[in-house]
């Protein structure tokens, strides 16, 4: 009984310090709540930056939520959650777009705004969607392969079939590709399955089947470094018949990559924007104007279509590896 | 009347309940205090639907623990009837009843074949469980290519996200499975034996329990449990998704494991875990409310798991000790025929 008795009293007065300690934290602001699935990452730890840099701006409060691994229906709930907090706004990236449709509509018949960034939930009633474009990603990305290989351009693709995103920025890319170098064509597409060993298998056989491949456009974020590592497998890491490899990402290894030239740059999303532009979208959302929303009556204006944070391609020597490099501010 | 509650809360269990159910207490009366909101209805009603499938996976889970065992393969078995009865009814345009039990068949399928391999190969149910938990993840990969499914009835969609008498589905079986299962797992001697074989497998299968035979309805019971909270997500978030209840297992086992029953297997109440589930809940409330890094949440409640264990473990050796001392008193009172023996053995 005494146990229990310390227990007890130990807990209550860590719970009572807690909540005098987290009091001043809930002041009048305006809190508004970012939602994402592997919480903790780099790429969603820019966009909260940008998010939180953005909300600064006009004194108001942001927190994160969402889980540490891959939930969707934990990002359900979360939205939930904040909603029934009653926060300003939220801004979700669905892990699944289906699941959060549900969360999605019924925050939005609440009366809360709620966007969508970097990964989208179209069916839902979300007043709009900010992220890349994968077209126009994929289309810079076909432009500059098609600038640096001309004409005799020969392009393996490393992707996953079957996304969405991923069939859009391969489309972009092959037309930026055509607008660039009429003569280069695409030879042979392969399936990395997101994988890195198996990224490094596929296109090792891709080069060793295709010799006159001279570059390798990766799709998405992971097979960069199996590319590479495929191009160093046939010995045409360097030299003139150089496979020259592009990536999709911007975690560290990639940039590092670039940086010693192992790939000849990457496809750079900006997910620090998407955090900035959800905020100013929740925020024009959650306040009125004399021109109401034209989509969704009953809420502040945003633009009617999606807004897209645009790619930036990085070379070798680009400011904004050593800068993407660092982990933000939180 | 006083002398009898003081008897009862000198047990362990109902100690831990009545512990467990201050701390939810205080932490509900403070953040009520705090945030005005967390008693309002749209806050209990998320609260409450937050942890509502890990919970209903914990009272199987509860059943699997006192039998001495673990089920890691609840999390896998999750989605996999989200998307086996999304399949049924979507692409194969089965009505929902049909859908409904072909994919609870094949969840009791998926209790059967780890109760067997347990029993059968005598591997830690935990090897077992994770194999299939492993197996199953990928399975629900390959056969949906990564991609969810969505487009069920709204008759099915009532199932997760209609209401009886104002209460949400999900959480209206729950509290039916709990009383129902935490009455027939106290009472009925066929789930007694579980605190048998927990406590003692060897000794069990000596006194005639069939030990075997109990362990493959507990499995089974366990992977209908998870299999009817995957219908029931499926239906509640419209979708199935190979990610939904990712590490739901380790928040089923830790709900148990908080509601005071011995992970070792012998002791634990399906009570105890409807208060463990509640206190997970409510943290995870408080956090999102209060607006502390949610990161804090995984520490606080692997803090509640560690000194849940470490009170549970305090209590097994005081009971022990109790044990011992009343046989002491016994041998005491019979007039030390040990020690006579002894005497008698010498001469």
């Amino acid at each position: 009984m005494a146990m229990l008795k310390k227990l007890v009293v130990s807990v209550s007065a860590a719970i009572v310090l807690c909540g005098i300690a987290s009091a001043p934290a809930r002041a009048a602001e305006e809190t508004y709540g970012m939602v994402v699935f592997l919480k903790g990452s780099e790429f969603f730890n820019w966009a909260y930056a940008g998010f939180q840099d953005a909300a600064k701006t006009v004194g108001a409060k942001t927190e994160l939520q969402g889980p540490a691994d891959w939930d969707a229906s934990a990002e359900a709930r979360a939205v939930d959650q904040l909603v029934a907090k009653g926060v300003k706004g939220v801004a979700v990236t669905a892990g699944d777009a289906n699941t959060l449709v549900s969360s999605i509509d019924k925050g939005i018949a609440k009366g809360v705004p709620i966007v969508t960034f970097d990964s989208d939930s179209p069916k839902s009633k979300r007043l709009l969607f900010v992220g890349t474009n994968h077209y126009n990603a994929g289309y810079q990305a076909g432009l500059k392969m098609g600038k640096l290989l001309g004409d005799k351009g020969r392009i393996g693709i490393s992707m996953i079939p079957g996304l969405d995103s991923i069939n859009g920025r391969i489309a972009g890319f092959e037309a930026g590709l055509a607008k660039a170098a009429p003569g280069a064509k695409v030879v042979v597409k392969v399936n990395d399955e997101g994988d890195l060993q198996k990224a490094e298998t596929v296109n090792t056989a891709m080069l060793q089947a295709n010799p006159e491949i001279n570059g390798i456009f990766c799709a998405h974020g992971n097979p960069a470094t199996g590319a590479a590592a495929a191009a160093r497998n046939v010995g045409r890491d360097k030299g003139d018949n150089k496979v020259q490899v592009m990536g999709f990402a911007i975690d560290v290894p990639i940039l590092q990559m670039v940086e010693r030239g192992e790939l000849v740059g990457t496809v750079a999303q900006n997910p620090y924007m998407m955090g900035v532009m959800s905020f100013h979208m929740l925020y024009s959302a959650a306040h009125k104007t004399q021109f109401d929303n034209m989509n969704q009556p009953g809420f502040g204006n945003v633009p009617s279509s999606d807004l897209d944070t645009g790619v930036a391609i990085l070379l070798k020597g680009d400011a904004a590896l050593k800068t993407l490099a660092k982990p933000p501010k939180l | 009347m006083l002398t009898t509650l003081k008897k009862k809360l000198k047990t362990g269990s109902v100690l831990q309940a009545v512990g467990l159910t201050v701390i939810i207490l205080l932490i509900g009366i403070t953040m009520q205090v705090m945030n005005g909101n967390f008693l309002s209805a749209a806050n209990m009603e998320v609260m409450a639907m937050n942890l509502i499938f890990e919970g209903i996976m914990a009272i199987g889970m509860t059943f699997v623990i006192i039998g001495g065992g673990i089920d890691l393969s609840v999390s896998a078995v999750f989605p996999f009837a989200e998307i086996i009865v999304a399949k049924l009814m979507i692409e194969a345009g089965l009505p929902i009843f049909p859908a409904v039990l072909i994919t609870l068949a094949l969840c009791l399928g998926i209790g059967l074949i780890n109760a067997t391999l347990i029993n059968v190969l005598r591997v830690h149910p935990m090897v077992i469980t994770m194999g299939m938990m492993l197996t199953l993840r990928g399975i629900n990969l390959a056969i949906t290519n990564g991609k969810s499914i969505a487009g069920f009835s709204d008759d099915f969609l009532f199932l997760g996200q209609g209401t009886f008498f104002g209460i949400n589905l999900p959480i209206v079986f729950f509290l039916f499975a709990a009383i129902t299962l935490g009455y027939l797992l106290k009472n009925h001697p066929y789930f007694r034996q579980l605190y048998f074989i927990g406590g003692g497998e060897r000794a069990a299968r000596l006194s005639g329990v069939k030990v075997e035979q109990v362990k493959t309805v507990v499995y089974m019971l366990s992977a209908l449990l998870a299999g009817i909270a995957g219908i029931m997500a499926a239906a509640q978030y419209g979708a199935a998704h190979w990610s939904h209840g990712n590490l739901s297992e380790l928040k089923a086992i830790a709900a148990v494991a908080i509601g005071g029953a011995d992970v070792n297997g012998g002791s634990g109440n399906v009570f105890g875990t409807v208060l463990g589930i509640a206190f997970l809940a409510v943290v995870h409330n408080a956090f999102v409310s209060s607006g502390i890094n949610t990161f804090w949440y995984d520490a606080v409640n692997g803090l509640m798991l560690l000194i849940a264990i470490l009170f549970s473990k305090y209590i097994e050796r005081k009971n022990a000790r109790a044990v011992l001392s009343a046989k002491q008193m016994k041998l005491d009172e019979s007039g030390g025929y040990p020690k006579a023996n002894m005497a008698e053995q010498r001469a």
